[in-house]
C-alpha cells in the first residue's frame, strides 16, 4: 500500500503505527474508541443480565419472579444481539475502512452524529425496557406492544448504524479515487464490505418493520402479525449475518496477527464472501419453518437458500482459515507431522487462542446444529426449544464474541496504546470463556432435545391445568448448563474487567518498545509475524500424501463425520417423534 | 498486513486493466455487489414472502 500525497499534506492527522506500519487517521481511530468503549459497556449490562436470567431459568434456584424474567431476557437479548455487537461491529468498519485503506476518515461530524444517533436510540431502548414498558423480548413479535419510544429508539439507533456503513462505503471511494492502496482492498476490507452490505440489507428491513409498528404503537395504523415476523426476521437473523461476516474477516486479520498466518488463494475466500452477500440473509426463513402462513416451496427455496450456498461459503472458510494458519506455521519451519504446527503455536496468547476456539466452537456447534435445524422435516422437532439457544450462543457468543474478544486484546495495545491489565488472567480467559460456552450450549441442545421449552420463566409449568413429564436425567442437564453458564459469564467478566482497566486505568504503551513488555501484551505484537521473511529448509507448499496442509484436512475430515453423524442422528429422532406407515 | 499473496512482484509491470479478470473486477465495484444482494434477499425472501401471506386466503368460519 502506498500513501497517497494528499495525505502528505496533512500529516497531522495521522500517525503510523510502530508495529503495523499502518498510517492511522486521528479521527476514526477515536471512533474506534468511542464505539469499542460503548460496545464493552453493552457487553456488561447484558452480562448482568444473563447472569440473572441464568439463575431463573435454573430451576434448582428459579431467581427472578414472572415479570422480571422477561423484562430481564428483553434486556438481555436487546444489549447483546443488537448494541454490543453492533457498536463493535461499527468499529470493525472503521478499522477496515480508514485504517487499513490508508486513507482518511470521510464525513467526520456525520460519523459522530451517526454515533451520537446510535447512543440516544440505544438510551431510548434501555429506558423503555428498565422501566417495565417493553416487556417484549428481543423479537417484540405484535399483537405484543412496547412504548412508542421503544420502536423510536430502534429506528434512531438503525439510522445512526445505517449513516456509519455509508461512511464506510464512502471510504472505499476515496481511498480509491486517492489511491491510497493497489490493486484490490485487502481480505479483510472484503469481508468488512460484506458485513456493511448485509448491514444495508438488515436496517432496510428493520426500517420497513419498525416504522410502521411505531405508528402501530401509537394507534395509528395496524400490523399484521404474519407481515411482521417475516419482514422482521429479515433484520433479526440478517443482524446476525452481520456477525459472521465480521467475525470472518476478524478470523483472517487475528491469524495474520497472531502467527503470519497466509491467504491460501485470494479468489476462493473472496467467493465465498461473495455467497454471503448473495445468499445468506435468506437463512432468515429458519424462524418461520412452522408458521402456517408461509407455503413449503418458499420455505425450502430460501432455508435451503439455492442448495446452501452460504453453508458452502463458511465450509470453505472454516478451512481456508485454518489452513492459513497452519501453512503461516510451515512456512516458519514448523513442518513437523500433521500437528507439529498446532503443538508449536503459540497457545498462551490471547489473540490466537481466541481464534482458534472461535472457529472450531462455532463450526462444530454452532454450524452443525443450525444447518440441521435449517431442514424443514428436522425443524418441527427443535423448534421453540432450548435447541434453539443453544445453537446461536455457539454462533452469537463462542463465535462471534469470542473472535470480538480475541482481537480486543490486539486493540487495547494498538488504538489505545496500553498494555492489558492482568494479563495472566486474560491468557486463561479464552479457554474459560469457551469451554464453559460450549457446556453451555451442548446442554441446552440435550435439554431442548428432551423437550425443554425456550424462553419459558417456569419449565415446570407449575400451577398449569396439565402435568408435563421430563427425563429424569433433565435436572442435570439444566445444572450443567447453569455451570457452563456461570463459567462463561466468569469468562466474560475477566474480558471486561481487564478491557476497561487497560482503557481507562491501564499503563500507556510507550511505541516502538513492544518488545519490552512481554507478559503484557499479546505474543503476536512482540514477534510481528506479518513481517518476517518465512524460510525453511524444505518446501511446505510442496504436497504430501495430503497436501500442502494435511492438519486441516484431518480436522475437516472429523468435522464432515460430525456433521453427517448429528445431521441423520436427528432424522431418526424425527422418525420416533412421527413414525409413518 | 497486505494479505495479497497473488500480488505480482515489484519487477514486474502493473497489469493493464484489461487483463483483470472479469469476476475481479465485479467483486471491485462494492455498489454492484451492495445492489445484487438487495435484489435477491427482496426478490426471494421479503417480495416472495408478502405474495404468499397477502395471497392467503381466508380461513372459513365454522
Amino acid at each position: 500500500m502506498s500513501a497517497s500525497t494528499s495525505q502528505a499534506a496533512i500529516p497531522s492527522l495521522f500517525r503510523t503505527c510502530p508495529s503495523t506500519g499502518l498510517k492511522v487517521h486521528d479521527h476514526a481511530e477515536r471512533l474506534i474508541r468511542a464505539h469499542a468503549v460503548v460496545a464493552t459497556v453493552m457487553l456488561l449490562v447484558g452480562g448482568i443480565a444473563a447472569l440473572l436470567v441464568l439463575l431463573t431459568r435454573w430451576q434448582a434456584i428459579h431467581l427472578l419472579d414472572a415479570v422480571w424474567f422477561y423484562r430481564i431476557l428483553t434486556v438481555h437479548g436487546m444489549n447483546m444481539l443488537i448494541f454490543f455487537i453492533i457498536f463493535f461491529e461499527m468499529a470493525v468498519l472503521l478499522f477496515a475502512g480508514p485504517i487499513l485503506l490508508n486513507c482518511r476518515m470521510p464525513a467526520v461530524k456525520t460519523a459522530w452524529g451517526a454515533f451520537g444517533l446510535m447512543v440516544l436510540g440505544m438510551l431510548l431502548v434501555q429506558w423503555t425496557m428498565w422501566t417495565g414498558q417493553a416487556d417484549v423480548l428481543f423479537t417484540s413479535y405484535v399483537p405484543l406492544q412496547a412504548h412508542s419510544n421503544f420502536y423510536l429508539g430502534v429506528i434512531l439507533f438503525a439510522v445512526g448504524t445505517l449513516i456509519t456503513t455509508g461512511i464506510f462505503f464512502a471510504t472505499l471511494v476515496v481511498a480509491k479515487r486517492e489511491k491510497t492502496y493497489e490493486g484490490s482492498v485487502p481480505l479483510v476490507t472484503f469481508g468488512a464490505l460484506t458485513a456493511a452490505i448485509i448491514a444495508v440489507i438488515t436496517l432496510l428491513h428493520g426500517a420497513a418493520i419498525y416504522i410502521p409498528t411505531w405508528f402501530w404503537s401509537m394507534g395509528m395504523m395496524e400490523v399484521d402479525a404474519q407481515v411482521y415476523r417475516m419482514v422482521w426476521w429479515g433484520l433479526g437473523h440478517s443482524s446476525q449475518q452481520i456477525n459472521v461476516a465480521a467475525m470472518v474477516s476478524i478470523w483472517y486479520l487475528l491469524a495474520t496477527l497472531t502467527v503470519g498466518g497466509v491467504v491460501l488463494n485470494q479468489k476462493v475466500s473472496r467467493i465465498a464472501f461473495v455467497l454471503y452477500i448473495l445468499f445468506i440473509s435468506m437463512a432468515s426463513a429458519h424462524h418461520l419453518l412452522v408458521d402456517p402462513g408461509m407455503g413449503s416451496a418458499w420455505k425450502v427455496w430460501n432455508t435451503s437458500y439455492f442448495m446452501y450456498m452460504a453453508v458452502l461459503a463458511s465450509m470453505i472458510h472454516g478451512f481456508t482459515v485454518p489452513a492459513g494458519v497452519e501453512m503461516g506455521m510451515r512456512l516458519r519451519g514448523f513442518t513437523q507431522g500433521f500437528f507439529g504446527w498446532l503443538k508449536r503455536a503459540p497457545w498462551g496468547d490471547p489473540g490466537f487462542s481466541s481464534l482458534v476456539l472461535s472457529v472450531v466452537v462455532f463450526g462444530f456447534v454452532g454450524g452443525i446444529t443450525g444447518v440441521t435445524f435449517g431442514t424443514e422435516q428436522i425443524n418441527i422437532i427443535a423448534h421453540n426449544t432450548l435447541r434453539i439457544p443453544g445453537h446461536f450462543h455457539a454462533t452469537v457468543v463462542s463465535g462471534t464474541a469470542m473472535a470480538f474478544m480475541g482481537l480486543t486484546w490486539y486493540v487495547i495495545p494498538l488504538i489505545f496504546r496500553k498494555r492489558i491489565a492482568f494479563y495472566p488472567l486474560v491468557k486463561i480467559q479464552p479457554y474459560l470463556f469457551a469451554f464453559g460456552m460450549l457446556l453451555f450450549s451442548l446442554a441446552m441442545t440435550f435439554a431442548g432435545t428432551f423437550g425443554a421449552p425456550r424462553r419459558l420463566w417456569d419449565m415446570t409449568y407449575s400451577g398449569a391445568p396439565f402435568d408435563v413429564q421430563y427425563s429424569p436425567a433433565m435436572d442435570i442437564i439444566i445444572a450443567v448448563m447453569a455451570i457452563g453458564g456461570l463459567m462463561g459469564i466468569v469468562g466474560g467478566g475477566i474480558y471486561i474487567l481487564a478491557t476497561v482497566w487497560s482503557v481507562f486505568f491501564g499503563k500507556p504503551l510507550p511505541e516502538g518498545k513492544e518488545a519490552e513488555y512481554v507478559g503484557s501484551i499479546p505474543l503476536g505484537l512482540i514477534r510481528r509475524p506479518w513481517t518476517e521473511t518465512p524460510a525453511t529448509d524444505e518446501d511446505p507448499e510442496a504436497p504430501g500424501r495430503f497436501g500442502a496442509v494435511p492438519g486441516t484436512v484431518f480436522l475437516v475430515a472429523i468435522f464432515f463425520v460430525a456433521f453427517v453423524v448429528y445431521y441423520f442422528a436427528n432424522w431418526a429422532l424425527l422418525s420416533f417423534t412421527w413414525q409413518v406407515g | 498486513m497486505d494479505q495479497h499473496d497473488t500480488a505480482p512482484p515489484d519487477s514486474e509491470p502493473p497489469p493493464e486493466p484489461d487483463e483483470i479478470p472479469l469476476g475481479q473486477r465485479l467483486f471491485e465495484r462494492p455498489f454492484l455487489l451492495l445492489a445484487a444482494g438487495i435484489l435477491i434477499m427482496a426478490v426471494f425472501y421479503t417480495g416472495w414472502g408478502l405474495y404468499e401471506i397477502l395471497t392467503l386466503p381466508p380461513a372459513p368460519l365454522p
